[in-house]
C-alpha cells in the first residue's frame, strides 16, 4: 500500500511545480461555473419544473464538477502518451501493478485539479447558496460510500478504455465518447430528473449514472434512506465486473504490447 | 541449471509499411501492408550467476528487444526466458523486483521533480531494509558526483546527470540482475570511467550478474568477461573476449619509424602498408604471423629506427565483425 501512496504523493508534488497553471485552471472553472449558474437560473425560472429548487441545483452543480474533476486526468491520455513515447516499458520495469499505479498517479494529479479549481467555485457559491437544504445525517454517511464507489467507477471505466491503447496506439478519440455518454447516461451535463422516460430507462443499463448522478441524489436527499443500498449495491456490482474485465483485457494487452523507439 | 536460460527465443514485430507523400498517407489509412519484422531470431545463450555479459550488435540488431524480454516488458513470440527460476514475462512483478534497469536513452525519473524525490518513489517500491537503502543512496550519490543537482528539478539537468540518477535508481535496491543498455550515452570521461569501475565492484562483492548493452567497446573491454554478438536478430558469437579476439582478430599492426628517407615498399604475402607518412609505415600483418617473426621480418627487409607493435582493439575487430 504504501508504495501507491508515495506514486500519489510524487504526483500530487509534481503538478505543485506550475503555480500559474494553478491560478489559470481555478479562473477557468470559476467562469464554467457562473455561466452554469445563471443558465440553470434562468431555465428554472421559467418555472416549468417546480420539484427542483434553484439551490438543489446549485448542490448538484457543485458536487458533480468536484467529483468529475477528480477523473480529469484522464488515464486513458496516459496510457496513450506512454504507448506512443515508448515510456510504458520504463512503468512496466517497476514492482507495482499497474492499474494501482495508474490509479494513484491520476488521483495525485487530479485531487489537485479538484482543490484548485473547485475551491473557488465553493466560495462563489456561498453567495448563491442561501436557502439549501443541507442534508442529514444519514444521508452524508450513505453519501460518501455512494460518492467514492462514483469516483472508482469512473476510473475504473477510463482505465478499460483506456487499455485500448495498446491496440489503437493513437485513442484520444476515446476521451471525447467517454465525455459524451457521460452527459447523456450519467446525468453530469443535465441532471436525469430532466431526462425522458427511455432515455432515463436506458441510463439504468449502463453504468454512468453511478458515477455522480446517484451519489448527488443521495445528498439531496432525493432518494429516501431505505432505497440508498440499490444504486450503492449497483454501482459496485458494476466496479467488480469491471474490475475482472479489466485483467482479462489487461492480460491481451500485454501480449500485443510494442515499444516505440529503441 | 543456469542462473538466467535463453532458449529459442524469438520476437516478431508487425510494421506498417509507409509510402511517401501525402497522398501516400491518406492511401493507407484505407488500405495498409504490413510486413513482419523479426527483431529476434532464435536466439539462445545462458549466463551463470555473477557473470559480467557484453552484449552488443551493430543499430536495429534487436538488443533492446531482447532486453525488454528479460525485464518482462515484452512478450517472446516463441522460445523462453527464465531468470532465476522466474520467467519474466507471467511474472513481471516478482522480477522486476530484483533486477536493475537502465536504457540509456529513456529515464525513470519525474520530471518535474528533483531526483531526490525520485529516490523516494524507490525506496517503497522495494522491500530493501530503509538503513541499507539509505547507505545506497549516499554510496552512489557520493559515487557519481551527484551531490550537486540532487536537489534540482531533472528537467533543469544535462543528459549527463540524469544517466548518472537513473543508473543509482538501478542499484539503489541491490538487484540480482543489472540490465544495462546503453548506460554510458552523455556521460563524461571521467564519469565512464567511475562507471566502468563501480559495475566491476559491485559485481565483485555483491555477485550481481550483468548485462551490457553499449555501442562503446571500451565499455565492453573494461568490464566484460564474455560477449555476446548478434545482428539481424540472430546470435553470431557467443564466448570470452579473448575467443572474440581470436575468432575475428585479422593479425595486428606495426609501425615502423625511419629516420631519413622512406625505402621502397615491395608487397608480399601477409604484410599489407596501411599508412604511408613522411617518415613512417603502419603495416598490417595477418595471417598467424607472430609479432616477433614479422619484427625480424621487418627489421632484416626495412631496417627501421623504431617499432611498434599495436594489437588491433576491440572496437575495431567488431568494425569489422558487423561487416
Amino acid at each position: 500500500m504504501e508504495k501507491y501512496w508515495i506514486v500519489f504523493k510524487k504526483s500530487l508534488k509534481s503538478e505543485l511545480a506550475y503555480r500559474s497553471a494553478a491560478l489559470w485552471g481555478m479562473l477557468s472553472a470559476a467562469l464554467g461555473f457562473l455561466v452554469q449558474v445563471f443558465l440553470w437560473r434562468a431555465l428554472l425560472g421559467t418555472g416549468v419544473r417546480s420539484d427542483t429548487s434553484f439551490p438543489d441545483m446549485l448542490l448538484y452543480l457543485l458536487i458533480n464538477s468536484f467529483m468529475l474533476e477528480l477523473t480529469r486526468a484522464n488515464v486513458a491520455g496516459m496510457i496513450e502518451t506512454a504507448m506512443v513515447d515508448g515510456t510504458i516499458s520504463m512503468e512496466l520495469l517497476r514492482p507495482i501493478s499497474y492499474k494501482g499505479y495508474m490509479l494513484s498517479q491520476t488521483l495525485g494529479k487530479n485531487i489537485y485539479g479538484a482543490l484548485t479549481a473547485t475551491a473557488p467555485v465553493l466560495v462563489l457559491s456561498l453567495f448563491f447558496m442561501p436557502g439549501a437544504v443541507l442534508p442529514d445525517a444519514v444521508h452524508i454517511l450513505l453519501f460518501f460510500p455512494s460518492a467514492l464507489l462514483g469516483i472508482a467507477l469512473m476510473f475504473e471505466v477510463t482505465y478499460l478504455a483506456g487499455l485500448l491503447a495498446f491496440w489503437l496506439q493513437r485513442c484520444w478519440f476515446i476521451r471525447f465518447y467517454l465525455y459524451g455518454f457521460q452527459s447523456i447516461f450519467g446525468g453530469t451535463m443535465v441532471p436525469i430528473w430532466f431526462y425522458p422516460e427511455f432515455l432515463k430507462a436506458a441510463s439504468y443499463w449502463l453504468p454512468f449514472r453511478y458515477m455522480t448522478f446517484e451519489p448527488i441524489n443521495i445528498f439531496l436527499m432525493k432518494t429516501p434512506v431505505e432505497q440508498a443500498w440499490v444504486p450503492i449495491l449497483a454501482a459496485f456490482l458494476w466496479l467488480v465486473g469491471l474490475s475482472m474485465a479489466d485483467k482479462l483485457v489487461w492480460r491481451a494487452a500485454t501480449k500485443r504490447l510494442t515499444v516505440n523507439g529503441g | 541449471m543456469s542462473f538466467i536460460e535463453v532458449t529459442n527465443l524469438c520476437k516478431d514485430y508487425r510494421i506498417a509499411k509507409q509510402e511517401k507523400g501525402i497522398t501516400g498517407a491518406v492511401k493507407s489509412l484505407f488500405h495498409r501492408e504490413y510486413t513482419v519484422k523479426e527483431a529476434v531470431k532464435d536466439v539462445s545463450f545462458s549466463l551463470e550467476k555473477g557473470e559480467v555479459v557484453g552484449y552488443i550488435g551493430p543499430n536495429g540488431a534487436g538488443k533492446s528487444t531482447t532486453i525488454k524480454m528479460l525485464s518482462g516488458v515484452l512478450l517472446p513470440t516463441s522460445g523462453m526466458a527464465k531468470v532465476g527460476d522466474i520467467i519474466p514475462y507471467e511474472n513481471r512483478k516478482e522480477n522486476a523486483k530484483r533486477i536493475g534497469v537502465v536504457f540509456g536513452q529513456r529515464s525513470q525519473l519525474y520530471w518535474d521533480l528533483p531526483i531526490s524525490d525520485t529516490f523516494d518513489l524507490y525506496e517503497s517500491l522495494y522491500s530493501v531494509p530503509k538503513e541499507r537503502f539509505r547507505r545506497n543512496c549516499d554510496f552512489f550519490t557520493e559515487l557519481l558526483d551527484m551531490k550537486d543537482f540532487l536537489h534540482q528539478p531533472v528537467r533543469q539537468l544535462s543528459l549527463g546527470q540524469k544517466m548518472k540518477a537513473n543508473i543509482a535508481i538501478a542499484l539503489l535496491h541491490d538487484p540480482e540482475v543489472l540490465y544495462l543498455d546503453e548506460p554510458t550515452i552523455g556521460l563524461d570521461v571521467t564519469s565512464k570511467k567511475v562507471l566502468r569501475d563501480a559495475l566491476k565492484s559491485i559485481n565483485a562483492q555483491r555477485k550481481t550478474t550483468i548485462i551490457l548493452t553499449t555501442h562503446d567497446m571500451d565499455d565492453i573491454e573494461a568490464v566484460c568477461q564474455r560477449l555476446i554478438m548478434i545482428d539481424q536478430g540472430q546470435k553470431l558469437f557467443d564466448g570470452t573476449l579473448e575467443d572474440f579476439r581470436l575468432t575475428y582478430n585479422d593479425g595486428f599492426t606495426v609501425k615502423l619509424e625511419f629516420e631519413t628517407t622512406l625505402p621502397t615498399w615491395q608487397e608480399f604475402e601477409n604484410y599489407r602498408l596501411l599508412e604511408q607518412a613522411e617518415h613512417h609505415w603502419v603495416v598490417k600483418v595477418t595471417g598467424g604471423i607472430s609479432s616477433k617473426d614479422a619484427m625480424i621480418e621487418l627489421i632484416r627487409k626495412y631496417d627501421p629506427i623504431n617499432l611498434y607493435v599495436q594489437e588491433e582493439r576491440i572496437e575495431d575487430i567488431v568494425r569489422r565483425a558487423y561487416g
